[in-house]
């Protein structure tokens, strides 16, 4: 079972994100009762999530039979919750029962969004916060550009220098030439198929 | 017939059975005594710890806007402060103690952080002046175990939750190791009393906290006792090992 500190973690920091929308705090009171259970197996974890009037409440167990049991990797279940404008559900999750549960919970997240300032304010001051937050945005933006930069030239090593990675075209070419050999060889399977029944009967082929 | 008090007549006060009639008082002469240095004799027994509990509390509570908060056994109002800012202008928070010393210091304390128009109440918590459905939370913090008849306070309680409303105890509990158990009795039984000797020149008070833990409800028993109480979806959150424990309920009907 999973602990409940655990649970009352999940809970507090579920409930302070959804509660900087009111209107997402409306929502979940109309969808008050209803329950998501959601299982990480890797992560040996179960919790159930329960609607409330003022949030949501985070329970190691289900009280009684839940609407909509979603289980899989907690990057599927992240992935989930990352893009919720309206695309399909990532691939990894295994959903049974009310998805719509799910895409209304998903359409909560949307509608509160995620503005780092806004958390920071109370804590940091506006001024100081937009700083920070500017710094952060910065920061961010420049790992994941010289991270992808890393990956590419990491990528372009392993096939034009060490060759340990073929090229895409490469790749295609070879695939090509497996499906023109394959088809050589039914071809030629067919053919031997055909000389070996007019051998058995005689016949002129 | 005997003058001689019934078993069900009696109650436990630390480690002494005293009628139920007495321990209200005797809880009161404690409280009096250590009224004045009550804050600082937390920092230093639970070495500032207890902070962080309050603060679990106040967390897991999830207290929004204009919502009304009971803080039971309130005493020096640091649960109320923190609900105070977060109900705002549109909510309220009554600050409630059955010991007057208590709420005197809790009131001072209040006014020196500048929270003066908060309603301070003077009340048993086994039976709260307060009309059914009253308040959106209700939380009391190492209060429970001071409280002669528990299950009657947690019934009061209850009542004077709207349906929906939460329960959240704070208090001393058993904790869930052998090895932290014995470290914990020698920390309470020795060196609890004489920090009580030294900074609060009370020894006897600082003893009967000791006493009174290991007297109370622990984690499982409590829960039931909330059960029984009425309330539902009722959860323990053990902290340090099990030597505090939360425990919140929902009143549904």
């Amino acid at each position: 079972m999973t602990p409940a500190l655990v649970c009352a973690t999940a809970e507090i920091a579920i409930n302070r994100f959804l509660r900087l929308e009111n209107s997402v705090i409306e929502d979940c009171a109309r969808l008050s009762g209803r329950i998501m259970q959601i299982s990480l197996p890797s992560e040996n974890l179960k919790l159930a999530i329960e609607f409330i009037d003022s949030g949501v409440r985070v329970l190691p167990e289900a009280p009684s039979a839940a609407d909509v049991a979603i289980s899989g990797t907690p990057t599927a279940l992240f992935a989930a919750m990352k893009n919720t404008g309206g695309g399909a559900l990532p691939s990894g999750l295994q959903i049974e029962g009310d998805v719509e549960l799910l895409e209304k919970f998903r359409s909560m997240v949307t509608k509160v969004g995620f503005d780092p300032e806004e958390w920071m304010v109370p804590m940091l001051g506006g001024a100081a916060a937009h700083r920070l937050s500017s710094g952060l945005k910065q920061l961010f933006g420049w790992s994941q550009i010289n991270s992808k930069r890393m990956a590419d030239h990491t990528a372009e090593y392993l096939r034009e220098e060490s060759y340990d990675l073929a090229r895409g075209r490469d790749v295609s070419h070879w695939m090509d030439e497996v499906d023109r050999t394959r088809d050589s060889l039914d071809r030629l399977e067919a053919r031997l198929n055909l000389l070996e029944a007019g051998y058995e009967t005689g016949g002129a082929i | 017939m005997s003058d001689q008090p019934k078993d069900n007549d009696t109650t436990h006060f630390g480690y002494q059975q005293v009628p139920k009639t007495e321990k209200h008082k005797r809880v009161a002469g404690v409280f009096d005594s250590v009224a004045s240095k009550y804050d600082l004799m937390n920092d230093l027994m639970s070495m500032g710890v207890h902070r962080l509990w309050k603060r679990f509390v106040i967390d897991l509570a999830g207290v929004r806007a204009g919502e009304k908060v009971l803080d039971v056994a309130g005493g020096t109002g640091d649960l109320s402060r923190e609900f105070h800012k977060q109900v705002g202008p549109r909510g309220l928070v009554v600050l409630s103690d059955i010991n007057a010393s208590m709420l005197q210091e809790g009131r001072k304390r209040l006014a020196d952080k500048g929270v003066v128009n908060l309603p301070i109440v003077q009340a048993n918590a086994e039976c709260l002046p307060f009309e059914e459905g009253s308040f959106d939370c209700i939380t009391i913090g190492f209060g429970l175990r001071n409280v002669t008849d528990k299950d009657a306070a947690l019934r009061s309680m209850c009542r004077a939750l709207k349906p929906g409303g939460r329960l959240l105890i704070l208090e001393f509990s058993k904790p869930t190791s052998a090895g932290l158990s014995k470290i914990y009795d020698q920390y309470s039984f020795k060196l609890l009393p004489l920090m009580g000797k030294l900074v609060a020149n009370d020894e006897e008070s600082y003893r009967y906290l000791a006493e009174s833990i290991r007297m109370h409800p622990d984690q499982d028993t409590l829960k039931a006792m909330m059960d029984k109480a009425g309330f539902g979806r009722t959860q323990v959150y053990n902290m340090t090992g099990g030597v505090v424990a939360v425990h919140r309920g929902f009143r549904f009907e």
